[in-house]
């Protein structure tokens, strides 16, 4: 037995340190976001063309999930912060799905690559009733090695499949330099533009806006345990790692309160955690509770957007007045 | 829990350590630990048909007793046939209770006559169409005395869902499985190192040949109707492939994890595709299944020796019922027939001895079954039907090439995957020879080998969105 698992061991350790080499290697940025899954229609595609082809400035950056995507209209925003004499340009870099890992991490590429911090700047990060405590289900993708090997990993729920996914991920890289050395990755929709709302005239079903409003109701805001805490230590390694960045970058940081539909007057459990870091932006309920304004309970559709801009660009005008 | 996850490798590296250093001397808490786990791996699917597995031991488990016990033939028999109403009846209502349900209400239907009945979204439990044609095998070779009843509960438990064979095959007698259990494990580590041996091959199978043919045949089968009759014929070739690489793959990787715990099982696979006629497909393919319905099935109703008519009949029966055993529907009873009726023209044209070369011969075979899997893999009579229409109706070769290109993207991977495909089967029909002369090589040559199928998995194998084993829908 003895002999056969030392004989075992070592035939292993080539595949090991292959393993481990994967695990440590950097692939190219642009196939880490070509390879973004279940995107939000090639959301991972146009953040690279923006990001690392268009490169052109961007001022004031809007962070979240599809919620942000389909809440501010950062074209709209920017229109209107121009006719009040503020100039800034502004990008909503929201990806569809939860986790504060594919967000700080998304975040911390606008800020290498885009961000120009002037006056009027500002990251706007989005808040929901409760702080998430999963990891975003696609962060391998754009993790780089020190993004799930390092401490803020330490507390991810999903330590080793993420690790896992990720080498997966580079063996795929080699793969393809392999297979197809001469062909670029798959070239997805939506390059050239600037600005990354994302739009639907969709109205929401009256009935699944109840619901979701029922729902709602029965949110209990209780402080959560030292389990609960533990858990958020995730999120919250994430979040502050995002905001350590924009600070560093003379950057302030907000935060907007994006509930579903019939939450607003629910006030975000980790209210006092936001306010540490930055004021928490509370749009008017009255934005939140006309059911024409939603795609479905989730997702503001094009008049929701409208509306929430609107009352975005006067938050900000005000704020630089200041 | 599937083999080819990272989920399956923690778990056999941890069952294997408990199971050899931990319980090595007590085979009682090695059997135990092996129907945990087998529980476990069973229960990774869906843990409400845990119960099912539970019950259905244990009821076979006091049946064998009883039928052993009885003191007469007739009350022998009457134990034998509460098995049989359990088992089958377990597997019908699982199985087939929506397809007769259905069939039923279209038959009326048909003549004008409407009926509702009530709809129950049953699922199927993983794996059951096995399992309980184990337990089957073990009270009737109890009923005829070919065996004794177990009297080690944890022996039978661990016989039924030994996690290896336990969703999808392959089907062990108990004559050959249950003494295994009783009988002290020692390490062999040339046991140890051909199951791994085993199990890398099963691997290359699946993961590089099977998934990569899915990736070609799923999306033509999902929408024929999108495709001309060459890709839908390039498509059938290549599925005749994946489900012979796919089930034989798996079958290896159960054998090789087997051995890891001193256990052998039967070969289930015997290079089918190099049969020269179509019993001796049968005798190669899915060798368990096709043993089982042998002595369960066709001897009892006379096998062949009640005249060339009653033969006959005997074949068609067996393989109308090895139709509805891979599954509920009109389609399955259809290859059913298909194969039967060949195999029954075979035996018809035997007096006339006609000798063809044996290549055309294989080939002849192949087309056979081939052609048979177009049931097997369309989603429904209709559809199997069209495919048949437009395979010999619309060609446009260039169609295939586009398809190639589509799915595998690189001119490259497809030479490289062609040869792979071509080089497994010549390794498979002169294993008797290169395995050999492989373990007389010295290590380095050995291992070279090993690294060398490594590096083709983790180059050309699919890990991304794999394809489910086709034989565990059944």
């Amino acid at each position: 037995m003895r002999g056969f698992l030392k004989q075992l061991v070592v035939f292993l350790l080539p595949l090991l340190a292959t393993a481990g080499a994967l695990l440590v290697y950097n692939c190219p940025r642009q196939f880490q976001y070509l390879y973004l899954k279940d995107d939000c229609s090639s959301k991972g595609a146009w953040m690279f063309s923006r990001l690392y082809e268009q490169k052109k400035p961007a001022n004031i950056v809007f962070i979240g999930t599809s919620r942000m995507l389909r809440a501010v209209n950062d074209s709209l925003l920017e229109t209107r912060l121009d006719s009040a004499g503020l100039p800034l340009h502004v990008l909503n870099a929201g990806h569809c799905r939860i986790g504060r890992d594919l967000e700080t991490v998304l975040g911390e590429d606008v800020m290498d690559q885009v961000l120009d911090v002037k006056p009027g700047s500002c990251i706007v990060i989005e808040i929901h009733e409760k702080e998430g405590i999963a990891p975003h289900p696609v962060f391998y993708c754009l993790a780089r090695p020190h993004d799930y090997l390092l401490p803020e990993s330490f507390v991810n729920q999903q330590y080793f499949s993420t690790m896992y996914d990720a080498g997966l991920l580079r063996l795929q890289y080699v793969r393809n330099s392999i297979w197809q050395p001469q062909q670029p990755a798959p070239k997805k929709s939506n390059g050239s533009s600037r600005f990354g709302y994302f739009e639907t005239g969709h109205l929401a079903d009256v009935k699944e806006l109840e619901e979701s409003a029922a729902r709602c109701a029965t949110v209990s805001n209780e402080v959560p345990g030292s389990w609960g805490n533990f858990e958020l230590r995730y999120s919250k390694a994430w979040l502050e790692r995002l905001i350590t960045k924009a600070k560093a970058r003379n950057c302030p940081v907000r935060f907007l309160f994006l509930p579903p539909y019939g939450c607003r007057n629910i006030t975000p459990r980790e209210m006092n955690y936001y306010n540490q870091f930055g004021e928490v932006w509370l749009a008017p309920d009255s934005i939140f509770s006309k059911k024409e304004n939603w795609s479905d309970h989730d997702h503001f559709n094009t008049t929701g957007g409208r509306e929430l801009t609107e009352w975005l660009a006067e938050k900000i005008r005000q704020e630089h007045k200041r | 829990m599937v083999f080819n996850t990272a989920t399956f490798g923690v778990f056999l590296v941890l069952v294997f350590v408990f199971y050899w250093f931990v319980f090595r001397r007590s085979l009682r808490k090695q059997n135990l630990l092996l129907v945990l786990v087998s529980y476990l791996f069973y229960g990774w699917w869906d843990w409400r048909f845990l119960g099912l597995l539970l019950i259905s031991s244990v009821i076979d488990f006091f049946i064998g007793i009883q039928i052993e016990n009885a003191p007469t033939q007739r009350r022998k028999k009457q134990f034998l046939y509460v098995s049989l109403v359990v088992n089958l009846g377990m597997l019908g209502f699982f199985k087939y209770f929506n397809f007769f349900v259905g069939s039923f209400i279209d038959a009326f239907g048909y003549f004008g006559v409407t009926l509702h009945a009530p709809s129950l979204e049953i699922i199927l439990p993983v794996g059951i169409s096995f399992y309980t044609f184990q337990e089957l095998s073990y009270t009737i070779d109890i009923y005829r005395g070919k065996l004794k009843a177990t009297r080690d509960p944890v022996a039978f438990m661990a016989f039924v869902s030994f996690f290896p064979q336990l969703v999808a095959g392959p089907i062990e007698r108990a004559a050959n499985l249950l003494p295994q259990f009783y009988s002290a494990r020692i390490f062999v580590r040339e046991v140890a190192v051909a199951g791994l041996r085993l199990m890398l091959w099963g691997f290359f199978k699946k993961v590089v040949i099977a998934d990569n043919c899915a990736r070609f045949v799923d999306p033509v089968y999902g929408h024929p109707e999108n495709y001309t009759g060459t890709v839908l014929l390039v498509a059938t070739v290549l599925f005749a492939i994946q489900v012979y690489c796919d089930f034989s793959g798996y079958s290896d990787i159960a054998r090789g994890c087997a051995r890891l715990f001193g256990f052998e099982l039967m070969k289930n696979f015997d290079r089918p595709y190099f049969s020269t006629s179509i019993r001796e497909f049968w005798r190669r393919w899915h060798i368990s299944l096709s043993s089982w319905f042998k002595d369960y099935i066709y001897f009892p109703l006379g096998g062949s020796k009640r005249g060339l008519a009653r033969t006959l009949l005997n074949l068609m029966i067996i393989f109308m019922v090895s139709g509805l055993w891979h599954g509920a529907e009109w389609k399955f009873v259809i290859w059913g027939i298909w194969l039967g009726f060949f195999i029954c023209a075979e035996q018809l044209l035997q007096p006339l001895r006609i000798k063809l070369p044996a290549a055309l011969s294989m080939l002849l075979v192949f087309c056979y079954f081939m052609f048979a899997l177009v049931f097997f893999r369309a989603s429904g009579l209709q559809v199997s039907i069209s495919i048949f229409h437009d395979m010999f109706t619309s060609f446009s070769f260039a169609d295939v090439v586009t398809q190639f290109h589509t799915v595998f993207l690189s001119l490259p991977f497809i030479i490289a995957l062609a040869l792979l495909i071509i080089g497994m089967f010549v390794i498979e029909w002169n294993d008797r020879r290169i395995l050999p002369w492989m373990l007389q090589r010295g290590r380095p040559v050995r291992w070279m080998v090993y690294y060398s199928v490594l590096l083709v998995i983790l180059l050309l194998g699919v890990f991304d969105n794999t394809p489910n084993f086709v034989y565990f829908q059944f």
